[in-house]
């Protein structure tokens, strides 16, 4: 059971650090105009919750032909900057039609290898849409927050996540990242590795290395100690429980710290400059570099002065 | 982005029903794209197509459609066309510039609310009214704002400098669609070119904006006018900031454009736009056609005597009638501009293909066949004679402004000009000298206390 558990966790810091490495290296495609705003996050939480719901009560083959369609539609968007469309799309083909074809010919290993493939592939390419399509911060706690409360009614008080997992157990698409199905399942959600990748890279982009590595160092922290607890019998633990109040300290704690505000130094040095009265004069690093009755003229002499750069232009009045 | 997405999709829908927009969503899809750039530098993939020529087949059906709720508007609604006895275009006659000019009120909806009074330049003696409502105006700000962002790449950190008449729809417009890009609108007005010029070199060092203007939109003849000074001042292109320069109103020669690009260190581009026909506008492409949108108006070429279809490679007058989607207030169905063109040869195999298109502006006829344009050419490819360029042609012969007898210039024009109809050239030292008044844009200067005495405009 450790080794599957562990297993698990390395599957989890992969996908982490594939998902960084994509957004060093690759765009998604992106709309022509739009950019993530916080009514998307609420379409999203509402898709998520009512979600699991619906699926409960919709035949399981359709359930299963929705999320193929989903896969090959990620799998396909997260590969094209890789491997180019048409391969992408082929990959993303042969993905899907053999997550299908093992599962037919009732090959078990090769069914969850292929699912943590696809979730694998949805988690970089969701969470790198969202980091490209610039989400904030603030949407990502607000998201976070929003599937604290859900995952913890789903998941710890209710049996809507167990009852969910377990009319997919061993089906293509699972949306779950598993080392295995059955009655000792080790398995997370989907939902759980989409916050637990996305949170880290949007803190490393907004507010630095600092903050995406202590996300990422929060996250193994959260990951040790809830395998512990499971090892120790505690049963499913709802991650998103401690991981949405975790982001949501975070996003608090970074957005308070004191950002310096967009200075201007070449016109605050300007100010303290002492120049002749009555005439416009240009200033470059604390000299006057040009002199003129206009401000342009001024600007003009600076340049026949020999400098490059646009300089500040200042006028005291005669006394 | 669902939000973005709906948004485009109820635009696209509104193109092509041909029912009014909703301001507040076209608005709020200005905000998105403002927003994307912003956040990205560049909108993503497909965004030429957001404003591109739909598929000819579809475009056909669209004007049919567009235009038929434009002549029933018209006919139900404009005193002046109220006696038009059916919606056939061919049987509308063409409606001249002198009948706006006379009476402007009777081309006013009686649905309208007019809001904003637009005035041409009047060149020719009076300006032209035309009304606008307050949907026109938003709609238009609107959409140029798009189109500055998509296809213009204006963005937040650009200082966009207007020098133009400042009671034209192109201010009234351009002063609302500028801020909706995130840039920084510069009211210049066409103030005395030396004034121009130095507010152009002034570092301004505004928190998120580049230091110095980087984009200035002018007349050509006052873009002329600036070019003279920048030489005659010792201006060097690196004084400036510019990016671009766009140059619309007037006829804008290669030679002059060469020269503007020199002086001033920037690209400049040659638009069209006028105020009655707005908010059809037309671009130049860089192989020398004017590419007109058919979404907004029908463009018509017409012979400008028999006022039947131009043939190919045949002179002609653009005739427009702007559709009623943008249009509520001043409506006017087969505009004659006034403005000639020729027709293309043969279909444009240019990056703007898909546009309709014809030649640049050739402005008027001056003698005969031979156009504003040809006389220009002739004229501004000489660095000798002052600029903005002043002639009047009488009886075939080419009266010039030179600012002083010059024999060598004489014979170096008489030379070019054997190509020409014209039957002789004379130069004369001031405007006042030619034999009738040659008015251009650039004399439209407002009065500023930055220089004692005015400078006199297109004198040595």
């Amino acid at each position: 059971m450790t080794a599957h558990v562990l297993g698990l966790h390395t599957l989890i810091a992969l996908t982490v650090a594939l998902a960084a490495l994509f957004l060093s290296r690759y765009e998604i495609p992106r709309p022509p105009v739009g950019k993530f705003v916080g009514s998307d996050i609420a379409v999203m939480i509402v898709a998520l919750v009512a979600m699991p719901f619906a699926y409960l009560h919709i035949p399981v083959g359709i359930v299963v032909t929705i999320f193929g369609v989903v896969v090959f539609t990620l799998a396909q968007l997260t590969l094209a900057p890789v491997l180019g469309g048409r391969t992408a799309a082929i990959a993303a083909a042969v993905l899907v039609g053999g997550d299908v074809a093992a599962y037919f010919a009732g090959w078990e290993p090769a069914v969850l290898v292929l699912n943590d493939v696809a979730v694998i592939l949805l988690v970089v390419g969701v969470v790198n849409l969202w980091v490209q399509t610039a989400v904030t911060p603030a949407q990502v706690a607000a998201l976070a927050a929003a599937l604290t409360c859900y995952d913890t009614l789903a998941t710890g008080l209710s049996s809507l996540t167990l009852d969910f997992v377990a009319r997919l157990d061993g089906l293509p698409f699972a949306p779950v990242l598993a080392t295995r199905y059955g009655a000792d399942a080790s398995l997370v959600g989907l939902g759980d590795c989409l916050m637990l990748t996305l949170w880290p890279l949007v803190a490393y982009k907004r507010y630095g290395r600092r903050a995406g590595w202590l996300a990422a160092g929060i996250d193994a922290a959260l990951l040790a100690v809830a395998a512990t607890a499971f090892l120790s019998g505690s049963g499913a633990i709802p991650l998103l429980t401690p991981l949405g109040p975790l982001i949501v300290a975070q996003w608090l704690f970074w957005r308070t710290r004191p950002v310096p505000a967009p200075s201007r130094p070449v016109v605050e040095r300007a100010l303290g400059e002492m120049i002749p009265a009555g005439v416009w004069v240009a200033l470059a690093d604390g000299e006057i570099v040009g002199e003129g009755p206009t401000p342009g003229s001024a600007r003009r002499a600076a340049r026949q002065s020999g400098l490059a750069t646009v300089p500040v232009v200042r006028h005291r009045p005669a006394e | 982005m669902f939000g973005t997405a709906v948004r485009q999709l109820g635009y696209a829908w509104t193109m092509m029903s041909g029912r009014r927009f909703r301001i507040k969503d076209v608005r709020a899809l200005v905000e998105d794209t403002r927003a994307t750039m912003e956040a990205f530098g560049s909108p993503g993939e497909g965004s030429d197509d957001m404003l591109a020529a739909a598929d000819p087949e579809i475009q056909e059906d669209l004007t049919k459609r567009r235009l038929r709720r434009t002549i029933r508007h018209a006919r139900a609604e404009v005193p002046y066309y109220r006696a038009l006895e059916s919606d056939d275009l061919a049987g509308i006659a063409p409606t001249p510039k002198q009948a706006l000019r006379g009476m402007s009120a009777a081309f006013v909806s009686e649905l309208a609310r007019p809001a904003v009074l637009a005035h041409t330049t009047g060149t020719t003696g009076s300006p032209t009214l035309v009304w606008f409502s307050a949907y026109e105006i938003e709609l238009m700000s609107s959409m140029a704002a798009l189109a500055a962002m998509l296809n213009g790449g204006l963005r937040s950190e650009h200082l966009w400098a207007n020098a133009i008449s400042s009671r034209s729809i192109a201010q009234i417009v351009a002063e609302r669609a500028v801020p909706m890009t995130g840039a920084g609108f510069v009211h210049l007005g066409m103030i005395d070119p030396r004034a121009t010029l130095d507010r152009l070199a002034t570092p301004m060092h505004v928190p998120g904006k580049q230091p110095l203007v980087t984009h200035l939109n002018v007349t050509a003849s006052y873009l002329a006018a600036l070019v003279q000074e920048a030489e005659r001042g010792g201006w060097s292109p690196r004084d400036f900031g510019l990016i671009e320069v766009t140059s619309g109103g007037e006829v804008l020669t290669d030679a002059l454009r060469l020269r503007a690009e020199e002086a001033l260190g920037a690209r400049v581009y040659d638009g069209y736009s006028m105020t009655e026909i707005a908010p059809v506008t037309g671009r130049v492409c860089n192989d020398g056609h004017l590419h007109l949108p058919s979404d907004q108006g029908l463009i018509e070429v017409l012979d400008p005597v028999t006022m039947e279809p131009a043939g190919p490679d045949a002179l002609g007058v653009l005739v427009v009638t702007p559709y009623s989607t943008f249009r509520d207030t001043t409506l006017l169905l087969r505009y004659v501009t006034g403005d000639l063109v020729r027709t293309l040869p043969e279909p444009p195999t240019c990056a703007l293909a898909a546009i309709p298109a014809t030649s640049r502006i050739l402005g008027r006829a001056v003698d005969g066949d031979v156009t504003t344009r040809d006389v220009l050419d002739l004229l501004q490819a000489e660095h000798a004679l002052p600029l903005p360029t002043r002639f009047a042609v009488e009886d075939g012969i080419l009266h010039v402004v030179s600012g002083k007898d010059d024999p060598a210039l004489l014979s170096r024009l008489e030379e070019r000009a054997a190509a020409t109809k014209l039957k002789g050239i004379v130069l004369v030292e001031s405007p006042d000298d030619l034999p009738r008044p040659c008015h251009v844009r650039a004399d439209l200067i407002e009065q500023s206390f930055e220089h004692a005495a005015h400078l006199p405009i297109g004198v040595r």
